[in-house]
């Protein structure tokens, strides 16, 4: 791949096509024609050069102590999408990924239809936790290693590999104000895996996770509830209930459930999309006879 | 929010720490007068602020109630709603230095002339400044969102019934938009001769 | 870390570059303010970001979308200008609109017409709407560690003939929407476009057909966000794509 002119999006995308290293600086590269002409007539010189896979940095030497203060420099900035319930479980048929749908801008509710399993590729998907972006972002650019990959190998990458490939990115901005906490999981020869990786390049390999603001409501039922030998029914029954709960107590988390099923050969399946958490609390409340509005064994008092 | 002789408050029923709900069932909105109604949001849903919402409940029963019996002996007749909404005012400013960090809502009718009643709305920053503009008022967590439907969807002289619409419609609205509110509702519609409470489904997460 | 390693500006490079010694000891060097580094100025460091607000509205119906923003720039609580437009043509079948910081708003804009440019030239088609929204996304998020003050909404017509809206925020995660608004006035404008497009608690979405009724929705709800937000006002510009072209008329709405 010393042929920087690979893939002939290179200078219409931001995806890197050169190295696995986003540290690479392609400044030094020199220009086609066609550049050179816009340089011209649009005058973005230095702007459009930055192409390829660089982060701009801000001037200066401090560029972690201008991340730290952009919250006071550009006020509504730093209020990345963010908020969530993610969990993921395994099971002997494979991983159940289950996920609510809200995206808050401080209390702000600026979605409540995200998509917050990636699908990275045909084996793979991403659970999107922290900053959306972050998430969105990295998590293609595994999933286009993972092509690149398997054009130079002949075969697919390991789960393992893969979610070592979105640690090790992690591990090289550690500290510089990336936001992600995602659960990686995929199926390959050896069945389904699932892994945890956040910011600080934690990888960890485990049967039951959840992530977000929610995440510690999710535990309570998934504890409870959780059996290695379960069936898929009973797997997505417990991950909506894990879910529904959780966006009942945490207001970061609402929306809609997904519902993702990794099975053990190779391949994942979308069970259920976009079940409203709202009308599920009602009916899970009025099963047990509730009215669903929390007022029992209150007296109805209005004054 | 205020109508043709009357007026509505509608408010969540949440009670929450941060980002944990705590409460589905809270009351917000208390009796005054036949004549005026008193709705309080604690400002931020910080563990702090819970303790002070619930000082503010003490603050908006007890405090006020002494003051009212106080007037009601002395005068003998009610307080009115105008009249009450200056005495918020300065039991507030009485805490300049030490607030309550509440901003409270009242909306009260006061007799005009036969069959004619003056809406008094207004809200309060925490130290006691009184606003009120006749049209409507919000306070609380919500409040930009509020503002921007009701000022599209509010007009002047709504009869109750649509004042209960237009009210209610807001609220929806910008309760599904914040996160820090829902989880239960309540609209409080006052006239001259009675007062409705209605309880509205809202979305539970 | 040598963080000068992936830094490409290469004017500021220059600048921060210690001069070296003089051989001609007489020669007195004259200190220049840029050449402190900017992390011993004030408390704080470097700041380049300004809010200079304003609000758009952006909706999209079965063959055509909607922008609706407002034309005030502001600094502080003064005035810059009333009519500028925040609204810019990529393509015969997109637009961008976007609140925030005027200066990164050009700044993306033009580097965003750049690109359709250099895609044009190099794939002889013009780009569609969904190559430009995840084009947005990679470019906000080119910017990550010093990003783009600038909210975006990226309208369009896309290739089944359907409006389409694309949301972003201030780092490039991105969403398809079918309405959206940006800026100072999102706040105040989302619970409106909720109540008309949407209904309160149903996550159902039809996409409007009536051109003219949706105008109308939009030049009232910046009205109502003008009658609140001090930081719109002046002027409604609405902007409408559809099969046809792109159409853009003005209104004056309140100034103070």
């Amino acid at each position: 791949m010393d042929n920087e002119n690979f893939g002939l999006a290179k200078s219409f995308s931001s995806a890197p096509v050169l190295s696995i290293s986003p540290h690479t600086n392609f400044s030094q590269k020199e220009q086609t024609d066609i550049e050179h002409e816009l340089n011209e007539q649009v005058g973005t010189t230095g702007e459009y050069v930055s192409e390829g896979f660089c982060f701009k940095l801000a001037p200066g030497q401090d560029q972690i102590g201008f991340m730290r203060s952009l919250k006071e420099k550009a006020p509504k900035l730093t209020d990345f999408a963010k908020g969530t319930t993610t969990l993921a479980f395994e099971f002997q048929e494979g991983v159940l990924v289950a996920v609510d749908a809200r995206a808050t801008m401080g209390a702000f509710i600026s979605s409540n239809n995200v998509r917050k399993v990636i699908e990275i590729n045909d084996f793979l998907l991403g659970t999107m936790a922290g900053g959306a972006a972050d998430c969105m972002f990295w998590e293609k650019y595994v999933a286009m290693q993972c092509r690149v990959y398997e054009l130079r190998n002949g075969e697919k990458p390991s789960v393992a590999m893969a979610s070592m490939m979105l640690a090790s990115i992690m591990r090289q901005y550690r500290g510089q104000g990336l936001s992600m906490g995602t659960m990686f999981t995929g199926s390959d020869k050896t069945g389904a895996s699932l892994y945890y990786i956040d910011n600080d390049a934690t990888r960890v390999k485990g049967r039951l996770f959840a992530v977000g603001s929610g995440g510690t409501f999710a535990y309570g039922v998934l504890d409870t509830n959780y059996r290695y030998d379960m069936s898929l029914d009973e797997a997505v029954n417990l991950g909506i209930r894990a879910i529904t709960s959780a966006t009942f107590k945490d207001s970061a988390s609402g929306g809609v459930v997904r519902i993702y099923h990794v099975t053990n050969h190779g391949k994942w399946n979308l069970i259920h999309d976009a079940i409203d958490v709202s009308e599920l609390h009602y009916q899970f409340e009025q099963n047990k006879g509730h009215t669903g509005r929390g007022n029992e064994g209150k007296p109805n008092k209005y004054l | 929010m205020s109508g043709h002789n009357c007026v509505a408050i509608a408010t969540d029923t949440r009670l929450s720490t941060q980002l944990m709900t705590i409460d589905t069932s809270f009351q917000r909105v208390f009796k005054v007068t036949d004549s005026c109604l008193m709705g309080v949001s604690g400002l931020g849903t910080d563990v702090q602020t819970l303790q002070l919402t619930l000082r503010s409940f003490y603050f908006s029963n007890s405090l006020m109630k002494f003051k009212l019996n106080l007037y009601r002996l002395k005068e003998g007749r009610d307080m009115k709603a105008d009249v009450f909404s200056k005495l918020v005012a300065t039991s507030l400013y009485e805490h300049r230095f030490g607030p309550y960090f509440v901003s409270p809502v009242i909306a009260g009718l006061d007799k005009v002339g036969e069959n004619e009643y003056s809406p008094v709305i207004c809200t309060y920053d925490s130290i006691g400044y009184r606003e009120h503009n006749g049209q409507f008022e919000v306070a609380g967590t919500g409040a930009e969102l509020l503002y921007g439907v009701c000022e599209t969807f509010y007009k002047p002289n709504l009869e109750p019934e649509q004042l209960f619409e237009v009210i209610s419609n807001s609220l929806l609205s910008a309760l599904d938009r914040d996160s820090l509110s829902g989880w239960g509702a309540k609209v409080y519609l006052l006239t001259p001769t009675e007062l409705t409470v209605r309880s509205l489904k809202t979305r539970q997460d | 870390m040598d963080l000068e390693n992936y830094t490409n500006v290469n004017i500021f490079k220059k600048v921060y570059e210690k001069r070296e010694v003089s051989s001609i000891h007489n020669v007195v060097e004259q200190p220049h303010h840029l050449l402190k580094d900017n992390t011993q100025h004030a408390k704080g460091g470097f700041n380049p970001y300004v809010n200079n607000q304003g609000t758009t509205v952006a909706i999209a119906g079965k063959d055509f979308v909607l922008v609706a923003a407002d034309t005030r720039i502001s600094q502080g609580f003064n005035i810059l200008s009333r009519d500028y437009s925040r609204t810019t043509k990529l393509t015969d079948q997109c637009v961008i609109t976007s609140g925030g910081m005027v200066a990164d708003i050009e700044t993306l804009h033009k580097l965003l017409i750049a690109k359709v440019k250099t895609y044009q030239r190099q794939f002889k088609k013009t780009p569609t709407v969904e190559s430009l929204a995840q084009l947005l996304g990679n470019t906000l998020y080119g910017r990550r560690f010093m990003p783009y003050y600038a909210f975006n909404l990226l309208c369009g017509i896309d290739q089944n003939g359907q409006g389409s809206v694309y949301g972003y925020d201030a780092i490039g995660s991105w969403d398809k929407l079918t309405y959206g608004v940006q800026g100072s006035g999102s706040e105040l404008g989302a619970p409106i476009l909720d109540n008309q497009f949407v209904g309160h608690n149903y996550l159902v979405k039809t996409l409007p057909d009536d051109v003219s009724v949706v105008e109308d929705t939009g030049k009232d709800i910046i009205n109502s966000i003008a009658e609140r937000d001090i930081y719109t006002g002046d002027q409604v510009e609405i902007v409408i794509v559809d099969k046809n072209g792109i159409r853009v008329k003005r209104e004056p709405i309140r100034r103070d």
